[in-house]
C-alpha cells in the first residue's frame, strides 16, 4: 500500500518535472554554429538573386507586416497594423512607435517611403514585380504609411511581408561610398544595419559570417521576453554534405541545412541529433515544352494533351518518391504545393499511376507506336538522374525512349529560357507567400509563356488576371480552385513531388525553424545547457 | 641559371598573354552569361538585357577585351559578378590558403615518398617493396574526395585528432585545419612520386658511382644521402613540375570536402555562375603561380645538376 | 721499386663467387688462386666473361647478397672473407683502392672531383677540412692534371676522357692505398691517351710504392706495363707467371692460342688465327679442363679431371697438363 503511494508520487513527480522542462525557460545568451551549402552573394533586400542571400536578409532586416508561425498567415511587423480600402485600392498601416534600427537610430516613415519606392523601382534588381501595383507612398504624419494601389492587389499585404520590402535606413544608405544605387547597394551591403533581430558582426567570404543579436529588435517571444535569445549566429560554408553531417554528429556544429533524403533516417535515430522536417513550398517536377515543333523544327508530342496526359499516368510517384526522397516527398496535387495559401489539392495526387488507362490515352492520341523524348538534367544532381532514370524505364513501356543529356545549371537555364527543350528538371520554392508568384510564372502565358512551355489556356490568363484585383477572399479561392484544376486536367507539366525541408540540429538546440519559403529564422532558437 | 633568369621571367609574358585571351573567349563561348546565371529561374527577356548591361557584358567582345586588358595593366582585375567586390579581393582572400595547402601537401607528399620509395627500392621485390607498392597502388586509385571523407569520418568525427573540415580563424588555427586535407592531397602525389621514385632509385644504386663511393670504403648512409638520394631528387622535381597541374586540379575536390575557403573552389563556382571577371582573374592568377613553380623547379634542378649549367 | 717484404701482399686460393639470376645461381669465379707481391703490377687478362672484373669485386667484397664469395683472400696475412661489412670499409679506399673503366659513369656527375677525393678523406684519414682540401689539390697534381687548385671544383662532365681517368686515379689514391685495383681502365680510351694512363700507373708503382691489379683483355698492355701476368678463363686461372717468359713461351694451350690471336705488326699480311668457339657459359664446365672443347692439344686425360693449377717452371704456373709440350711462339718483349 505504501509503495504504490510512493511509486505513484513518484510517477507523477517525474511527469510535472518533465513538463516543466518541455515548457522551461529560453536559456538568454549562447552562440548558435550553423554550417551553410553556400555563401551569401549580396545582402541587399532588393538587389540580391540568389535564395542564400534570402534566407538571412530576413534575419537582418524587419518588413511592415511579417509572416506567420505557419508561413501563410501575416503577423505585425513595423507596422502594428494595417487596413484596406472598401475598394482596395488604398492602404493604411501604423508604423511602429520607438522601432529602431541597430545603430539605434529610429525607424521613420522617410525610410518606409524610401525603401518601398527603392524595391518598387523596375530598374532596382528582379523582385519589383511584387509591388508592380503599388501607385504611391506617402505618410500623412509621422507613424501613417499610405500606400495607393494603380488598382486592387490582394496579394500586397504578402508582398510586404516579403523580403525585397525590407525597410532599410534611408540616410546610413545615403552616407555609403558610391554614386549609383548600385554602388552604394554593394558598399552598404558589406556592413548593412537594418531592425532585423541580428544584426551583420563581421563576414569572411566562402568562409564564416557572424550575425550577433540587434539589441533594437522590437520582437518579443509569448512571454514577453526580447527576442532573439541567441547573442550570436555563426553561419560557415561547408559545401560538401557529408562533411556538414560529420561536423554535426561531432559536434563541431550545432545546427544545418539540407540533409540528403538518404541521411534522414540515420540521423533520426542518432541520439545527439534532433532530425527536423520541416513543411515547405518546394515542389519538383518536369517542365515540358508544349509548343507544336522544337526550337530545331522537328514535331513535338508534348503538344498533343493527351499524349501529356499519358505520359502522366505513366509515372509512379509512389517509386520515385520511395527511391528518391526516401519516402520523404508526397504527391503533387496541384503545381503549387500544398502550403501555399489557395492551394487546391481535393482532386487526389495529380494523375496516379495508371498504365493502362495511359496506353489507352496514348492509342486515342495515336502516338501508340512510340516516339522518342529527350529531357535535360542538371549535372551533378543525383536525384535528377535517378528520377529521370526511372522514368526512363517506365515510358518505356509505352514505346517511348527516353534520352537524357546533363549539363550545368546555367546551360539549363539557357535551354530553358529560350524554349529550346522537351523536357527539363524543374524545382520551385515561393518567394512570396501567395500563389500569384508561380501561377504567374507556370501558367499565364503573357508572361513568360507558361514557363516557357508555350501552353496557352484562354480561361486560365483571364482567371488570372481576374484573381490579381480580386478583393473577395472566397471568390479569390474560388478562382485559384478553377486555375488549378484546369492546369492539372491539362499537364503542361509532369507532376512529381512535394518535399520538407530536411534540416538537422544538435538535440540541445531547441527553437530553430526554417519557414516554408526556406527563411532560417534563429529568433527563437536558443541552447540548452 | 640565374644569369638566364631574367630571360626565363621575359618569357612567360607572351604565355600568360595567350592564356588570358584563350580563357577570355573560352568562359564565353560557354551558353550562358553572368546575367542568366545571377538571375536562375526568375530570368526573363528583359531582366536579362538590363542587368547584361549594368554590368557590361552586353558590349562586343573586342571592347570588352581592350577594357579587360586596359585595367589588367593598372592591376585591376574587374568586380566580381556574385560577390560584387574587387576580384583582386576575392582572390587575395582566398589565394593565401589555397597556397599553404598546396605548400603542406607537396611537403607531406615528399616526406611520404621519399623514404618509402627508398625503401622500396632497396628492398627490392622483397616482401616491403611488394607491400609498399600495393598500398600506394590502393591510394592512387581511391577518388580523392573519398580518402577526404575517410579522414575526415574518422580522424576527425571518430578520433577528434583533427577538426571536420574548415578553415578556424588565426594562422596556427588554419595551418592545423589544413594537415587533414593537405594530407589528403599529398597521398595521391605521393603515389606518384613514389613508383617512379622507386624505379629512378634502383636505376641509381646499380649506377657504377654507387658502386665506386662504396669501393671508397664510405659509410652506407654517405653513400645513399651524398650519391643515391642527390641523384634521385633530380628526377622527383622533374616530376614534381610536371605534377602541379593534377594537384590543383584535385584541390578544387579537397577544398570542396573539407569547406576550406581557397581558390580552387572559387574558379569552380565561377564557371559555373559565369562569373567572367573571376574565371579570368583567377586562370591569369593560377597560370602566374604553375609558372613560378616550373620555373623553381628549373633553378633547383640546376642548383641540384651541374651538368644543366654548361 | 719492387721489393719481396719476405711475402706476398695479396694471397687468393680457391676463390669462388656465386651470383643469384633469373635462372638461378652462377658461378662467375671458379676456384682463383693469386699472389700480388708488394709493389708489383699483376695483369689480369682474359676475355669478357672470364670473371676478372668479378675477381677484383670479389677482393674488395663489393658483391652484393644474395651473390657469395668464398674461399681465402689473404691480404697482409689477414683473410677478407670472413669480414664484418665495417671492418671492410676500414680496408676498402684506405688499403684497397679501387678504379672503374668508364670514368664517365663511375664518378658522381652531381659532385665536384674534389668532393669525391674529400669524401674518401673524410672517411679514413682525421685531417681537418684545410688539410683536406690541400690534399685533394696535391692529388690532383699527382696525377698529372694541370691548373689542380681550380680544377677541384670542377665537375666530371668539365674533363676530357684522360683527365677524367686520372680524376678517378686521384680519388681512388686519396688514403694512401698499398694496392689499386683497375678494372680496365684503359679500354676506354683512346691509344696516346692509354699509354699516359699506363705510364701514370708506373709512375705511381715507383713514387709510392703501391702494388696494382690490372684488369685488361688488352695483351699489349700486359706487356707493356705489367710485371706478371694471371690468364683467366672461365672463371679459373689457366697460367700465370712473369709477363715475359708467360708470353715467350706459354704454358697453356688458351694463352697460346691468345697470342696468336694478335696482330703481328712485324708479319704484315699474315692471317689473323683467332680462337675457334666461345668460351662456355657459367657453370657449364665440369671436373674437366674448361678450355678443351676449342683446344688443339686435347686429349682424353684433359677430361679425368680438372686440371689442377702447379708449378711449371719457376715462378710459372700452369693448369694445362700438356704445357711443355706446346708449340713456341716468338714475342717481341
Amino acid at each position: 500500500m505504501k509503495s504504490l503511494l510512493l511509486r505513484t508520487a513518484f510517477a507523477l513527480g517525474t511527469l510535472f518535472a518533465l513538463n516543466a522542462a518541455a515548457y522551461a525557460d529560453p536559456v538568454m545568451g549562447g552562440t548558435l554554429r550553423f554550417a551553410r551549402n553556400t555563401d551569401s552573394e549580396i545582402l541587399d533586400p532588393v538587389l540580391n538573386n540568389a535564395n542564400a542571400d534570402i534566407w538571412i536578409l530576413t534575419n537582418l532586416y524587419s518588413t511592415l507586416i511579417l509572416p506567420g508561425p505557419d508561413g501563410q498567415s501575416l503577423v505585425p511587423g513595423l507596422a502594428t497594423k494595417w487596413s484596406a480600402s472598401p475598394d482596395g485600392k488604398t492602404y493604411t498601416l501604423t508604423l511602429r512607435q520607438g522601432a529602431k534600427f541597430a545603430d539605434g537610430s529610429p525607424v521613420t516613415t522617410d525610410d518606409v517611403i524610401w525603401s518601398l519606392n527603392r524595391a518598387r523601382n523596375p530598374n532596382n534588381g528582379i523582385w519589383n514585380f511584387l509591388l508592380v501595383s503599388i501607385a504611391n507612398v506617402a505618410a500623412p504624419d509621422d507613424h501613417t504609411i499610405v500606400i495607393t494601389l494603380k488598382n486592387p492587389d490582394p496579394s500586397i499585404p504578402a508582398a510586404l511581408a516579403t523580403f525585397n520590402s525590407a525597410i532599410m535606413p534611408h540616410k546610413l544608405f545615403e552616407a555609403a561610398k558610391g554614386t549609383t544605387d548600385t554602388e552604394k547597394a554593394n558598399n552598404f551591403a558589406l556592413h548593412p544595419i537594418g531592425s532585423g533581430p541580428f544584426v551583420l558582426s563581421s563576414w569572411q567570404r566562402g568562409s564564416k559570417m557572424v550575425l550577433k543579436r540587434n539589441p533594437y529588435y522590437f520582437g518579443t517571444d509569448s512571454a514577453g521576453r526580447h527576442l532573439p535569445y541567441l547573442d550570436e549566429v555563426d553561419l560557415t560554408i561547408v559545401p560538401d554534405d557529408a562533411t556538414r553531417i560529420l561536423q554535426l554528429q561531432a559536434g563541431q556544429i550545432d545546427a544545418t541545412e539540407f540533409i540528403p533524403y538518404e541521411r534522414v533516417k540515420e540521423l533520426q535515430s542518432d541520439p545527439n541529433i534532433t532530425m527536423d522536417l520541416f513543411p515547405s513550398t518546394q515542389v519538383t517536377y518536369l517542365q515540358l515544352n508544349a509548343m507544336p515543333t522544337l526550337k530545331d523544327g522537328t514535331p513535338n508530342p508534348l503538344s498533343n494533351v493527351k499524349v501529356r496526359q499519358a505520359l502522366n499516368y505513366a509515372i509512379s510517384k509512389k517509386a520515385i518518391i520511395q527511391v528518391v526522397t526516401h519516402g520523404l516527398g508526397t504527391p503533387m496535387h496541384s503545381y503549387l504545393s500544398s502550403a501555399t495559401p489557395d492551394y487546391y489539392g481535393g482532386d487526389g495526387p495529380a494523375y496516379p499511376f495508371d498504365m493502362a488507362k495511359a496506353k489507352q490515352l496514348l492509342k486515342e492520341a495515336g502516338y501508340d507506336k512510340g516516339f522518342t523524348l529527350t529531357a535535360l538534367a542538371q549535372a551533378g544532381k543525383a536525384n535528377d538522374t535517378t528520377t529521370l532514370t526511372m522514368i526512363q524505364q517506365m515510358w518505356a513501356a509505352l514505346g517511348v525512349k527516353l534520352k537524357i543529356q546533363q549539363m550545368d545549371e546555367t546551360t539549363l537555364d539557357n535551354h530553358r529560357n529560350s524554349s529550346d527543350f522537351q523536357i527539363l528538371s524543374a524545382y520551385w520554392t515561393n518567394d512570396i507567400a501567395d500563389p500569384n508568384e508561380l501561377t504567374d510564372y507556370a501558367a499565364y502565358y503573357p508572361n513568360i509563356k507558361s514557363q516557357y512551355s508555350g501552353w496557352k489556356n484562354d480561361e486560365v490568363d483571364k482567371l488570372f488576371e481576374q484573381s490579381q484585383t480580386e478583393l473577395d477572399p472566397a471568390k479569390r479561392t474560388a478562382e485559384y480552385k478553377k486555375i488549378q484544376q484546369i492546369y492539372v486536367a491539362n499537364a503542361p507539366e509532369f507532376f512529381l513531388y512535394e518535399t520538407p525541408f530536411a534540416a538537422a540540429t544538435r538535440k540541445t538546440v531547441i527553437g530553430f525553424k526554417q519557414s516554408p519559403l526556406g527563411n532560417d529564422i534563429f529568433d527563437e532558437a536558443y541552447i540548452q545547457k | 641559371m640565374l644569369a638566364r633568369l631574367p630571360g626565363r621571367l621575359l618569357q612567360m609574358i607572351p604565355t600568360f598573354i595567350l592564356i588570358g585571351v584563350v580563357v577570355f573567349v573560352l568562359i564565353r563561348l560557354l551558353p550562358g552569361n553572368p546575367a542568366a546565371a545571377l538571375l536562375g529561374i526568375h530570368a526573363t527577356p528583359e531582366a536579362l538585357a538590363r542587368i547584361n548591361a549594368q554590368l557590361g557584358f552586353n558590349r562586343p567582345i573586342w571592347v570588352q577585351f581592350l577594357l579587360f586588358v586596359g585595367r589588367l595593366l593598372h592591376g585591376d582585375l574587374g568586380i566580381s559578378v556574385s560577390e560584387r567586390i574587387p576580384v583582386t579581393e576575392v582572390i587575395a582572400r582566398r589565394l593565401p590558403v589555397t597556397l599553404a595547402l598546396v605548400v603542406m601537401a607537396a611537403a607531406f607528399a615528399l616526406i611520404l615518398a621519399l623514404p618509402l620509395a627508398f625503401v622500396a627500392a632497396l628492398r627490392q621485390n622483397r616482401a616491403s617493396d611488394v607491400a609498399l607498392r600495393g598500398v600506394f597502388q590502393v591510394g592512387l586509385s581511391t577518388p580523392v574526395f573519398y580518402i577526404g571523407l575517410l579522414m575526415l569520418g574518422f580522424l576527425g568525427a571518430q578520433l577528434h585528432w583533427f577538426p571536420v573540415g574548415g578553415i578556424g580563424s588565426g594562422f596556427w588555427s588554419g595551418l592545423y585545419h589544413l594537415i587533414l586535407p593537405a594530407l589528403t592531397l599529398g597521398v595521391g602525389l605521393a603515389a606518384i612520386l613514389m613508383r617512379s621514385l622507386r624505379s629512378t632509385v634502383i636505376g641509381v644504386l646499380r649506377a657504377e658511382y654507387v658502386e665506386f663511393a662504396r669501393a671508397k670504403g664510405i659509410a652506407p648512409w654517405r653513400v645513399l644521402t651524398g650519391h643515391v638520394l642527390r641523384n634521385s631528387l633530380i628526377t622527383t622535381l622533374a616530376l614534381f613540375g610536371l605534377n602541379i597541374g593534377t594537384l590543383l586540379g584535385n584541390t578544387v575536390i579537397v577544398e570542396n570536402v573539407f569547406a576550406v575557403p581557397g581558390i580552387g573552389g572559387l574558379l569552380v563556382e565561377a564557371i559555373f555562375g559565369r562569373d567572367y571577371p573571376v574565371v579570368q582573374g583567377v586562370t591569369l592568377v593560377l597560370a602566374v603561380m604553375v609558372s613560378i613553380v616550373f620555373l623553381l623547379t628549373d633553378i633547383a634542378e640546376s642548383w641540384l645538376d651541374p651538368r644543366l649549367n654548361s | 721499386m719492387m721489393h719481396d717484404n719476405g711475402g706476398p701482399l695479396l694471397s687468393i686460393r680457391a676463390l669462388r663467387t656465386t651470383l643469384a639470376t633469373e635462372g638461378g645461381r652462377v658461378t662467375v669465379v671458379d676456384g682463383v688462386d693469386l699472389d700480388v707481391q708488394p709493389g708489383e703490377i699483376l695483369g689480369l687478362v682474359g676475355e669478357s666473361g672470364s670473371g676478372k672484373s668479378m675477381t677484383l669485386r670479389s677482393i674488395l667484397r663489393l658483391i652484393r647478397p644474395p651473390g657469395q664469395v668464398t674461399g681465402q683472400v689473404l691480404w697482409r696475412g689477414r683473410d677478407l672473407v670472413p669480414l664484418r661489412e665495417a671492418e671492410m670499409r676500414a680496408i676498402r679506399g684506405r688499403e684497397i683502392g679501387m678504379i672503374f673503366q668508364e670514368p664517365m659513369t663511375a664518378l658522381n656527375p652531381v659532385l665536384s672531383v674534389g668532393a669525391q677525393i674529400l669524401e674518401n678523406l673524410a672517411a679514413h684519414t682525421d685531417l681537418g677540412r684545410a688539410a683536406r682540401r690541400a690534399r685533394a689539390v696535391e692529388l690532383l697534381n699527382l696525377v698529372g692534371i694541370p691548373a689542380p687548385a681550380q680544377r677541384v671544383h670542377d665537375f666530371p662532365h668539365q674533363f676530357s676522357g684522360g683527365m677524367r681517368q686520372r680524376a678517378m686515379i686521384a680519388i681512388a689514391l686519396a688514403s694512401n692505398p698499398t694496392l689499386l685495383l683497375a678494372d680496365e681502365p684503359t679500354t676506354a680510351l683512346d691509344v696516346t691517351i692509354q699509354d699516359q694512363i699506363l705510364k701514370l700507373l708506373q709512375h705511381l708503382r715507383e713514387t709510392l710504392g703501391m702494388a696494382v691489379i690490372l684488369v685488361t683483355h688488352d695483351l699489349g698492355v700486359v706487356a707493356q706495363s705489367c710485371d706478371r701476368v694471371a690468364v683467366l678463363y672461365a672463371g679459373r686461372v689457366a697460367e700465370y707467371g712473369a709477363v715475359g717468359p708467360v708470353f715467350a713461351t706459354p704454358r697453356h694451350a688458351y694463352t697460346l692460342g691468345l697470342l696468336r690471336s694478335v696482330p703481328d705488326a712485324r708479319h704484315a699480311r699474315q692471317p689473323l688465327r683467332p680462337i675457334a668457339g666461345a668460351p662456355p657459359p657459367p657453370d657449364t664446365v665440369g671436373a674437366t679442363c674448361a678450355f678443351m672443347p676449342r683446344c688443339g692439344f686435347a686429349t682424353a686425360a684433359c677430361a679425368a679431371g680438372r686440371p689442377p693449377l702447379v708449378p711449371a717452371a719457376e715462378g710459372r704456373l700452369s693448369a694445362c697438363i700438356h704445357g711443355d709440350r706446346l708449340e713456341a711462339t716468338e714475342w717481341a718483349a
